[in-house]
């Protein structure tokens, strides 16, 4: 979506227009999710906090000026409401014995790859959490969300730079990390 | 291109992200340097295995239904600020309002009158106050300054041979505090008791004491 056609909605709404809000919220809902599920493995929270995203957002929309894009605005208070979530709790992902037989009998692989590639996702997991706050954001906005520098250098107010350097780090801790296991 | 940049650009060599002519300059760096190619291997090591794992699970029509709950918990909380009711718009009408009460509570105390009370308690008390009130404004009047009591003191002492107008133990009183000494009859007031302050007065207001 083009910067026009979210000051449109964003202006919409503020004049009352609460479609245009919905409108932002369906085009959103999908990206804010993932970003705060790459941080926050169990979904219920991931969830929670999802929606309190949006209703930062539906509280604080009449504030937004329009200095920068909307997906950058939203993405910022996604990532800023994870890490006090992840500050506020310790998580750590577990699954139930009865979850990974559910997920093994509904997969069309054979059960053998399935655990194999569980298990490889939770290392992944393992790997990411143990990074510092400022490497996973990076990470999760570069790596799953494909963010340009440029652009996450405008959600996390700091420089390309900077960002190279954190995005390296991370991999290479993970790396690291996986090397270990 | 220091050791920062070349680290940086590692990512970008193996995200194809980098022209050719970067790509010709960090391929010959990793043939001189098995620093550079261990890093490049975990690099690689890492997308990999990222590009192997699976998502994770999320429950069946979760999306679907995210908008239609999201609009619940608004509209339960009302959690919206008003548009044209800004935070400092709601501080400055909660602070208005607050005052508007003190004021007013002021004035209804300002205004209220105990004697509009009509509770007989309170009538009884007012009654013997105003007695009370009364009495001292009396006695204020009886002793007020000025009254000629002490001029009427010193005809009492100098006459002391006018048994008929005092008593003898009020002249012997006014000769032993000698009355001649004092200034003003409220500075004898303050010596005598009101009985003989009384006596005084009584002698002052006889004719033959004039």
């Amino acid at each position: 979506m083009n910067k026009p056609d979210e000051l449109k909605l964003i202006q919409d709404f503020n004049d009352g227009n609460e479609q245009a809000y919905n409108q932002l919220v369906l085009r959103y809902k999908e990206k804010i999710y993932w970003i705060v599920r790459r941080m926050i493995p169990d979904h219920d929270d991931a969830d929670d906090i999802t929606q309190n995203v949006f209703i930062k957002a539906y509280q604080s929309l009449h504030s937004f000026k329009g200095d920068s894009s909307f997906y950058t605005w939203i993405y910022r208070i996604a990532i800023n409401l994870s890490l006090n979530e992840i500050r506020r709790k310790k998580f750590r992902q577990t699954f139930t014995i009865d979850e990974e037989i559910h997920q093994i009998q509904s997969s069309d692989d054979l059960p053998i790859d399935v655990l194999v590639r569980k298990e490889r996702t939770q290392q992944i997991k393992d790997a990411i959490e143990l990074l510092p706050e400022k490497q996973k954001k990076v990470f999760v906005l570069r790596y799953y969300e494909e963010l340009p520098y440029e652009e996450i250098a405008k959600i996390l107010h700091t420089s390309v730079g900077g960002l190279k350097a954190n995005y390296f780090h991370a991999v290479k801790k993970i790396g690291v990390f996986l090397k270990n296991e | 291109m220091n050791k920062v940049e070349l680290q940086e650009r590692l990512i970008d060599y193996v995200e194809g992200n980098i022209s050719l002519e970067q790509k010709v300059e960090i391929e010959l760096l990793l043939r001189q340097s098995p620093r550079l190619q261990s890093e490049l291997e975990t690099i690689r090591l890492v997308f990999n295995e990222l590009g192997n794992t699976s998502d994770d699970e999320v429950p069946t029509h979760y999306f679907t239904n995210f908008l239609p709950r999201l609009r619940a918990r608004i509209e339960s909380g009302k959690t919206r600020t008003p548009l044209f009711f800004p935070e400092w718009l709601r501080l400055f009408t909660a602070s208005s309002v607050v005052s508007i009460v003190a004021i007013a509570i002021i004035i209804l105390y300002q205004s209220f009158k105990p004697e509009d009370v009509q509770s007989p308690i309170y009538s009884m008390v007012n009654d013997m106050e105003r007695t009370e009130m009364n009495s001292i404004v009396d006695e204020t009047i009886l002793f007020e300054p000025n009254s000629g009591i002490l001029r009427s003191a010193e005809i009492i002492a100098n006459d002391i041979s006018n048994a008929n107008a005092v008593e003898s133990k009020l002249t012997e009183d006014l000769l032993v505090l000698d009355v001649s000494t004092y200034q003003s009859d409220q500075e004898l007031l303050s010596d005598i008791g009101d009985q003989e302050a009384e006596q005084v007065l009584d002698h002052l207001n006889k004719p033959s004491a004039r």
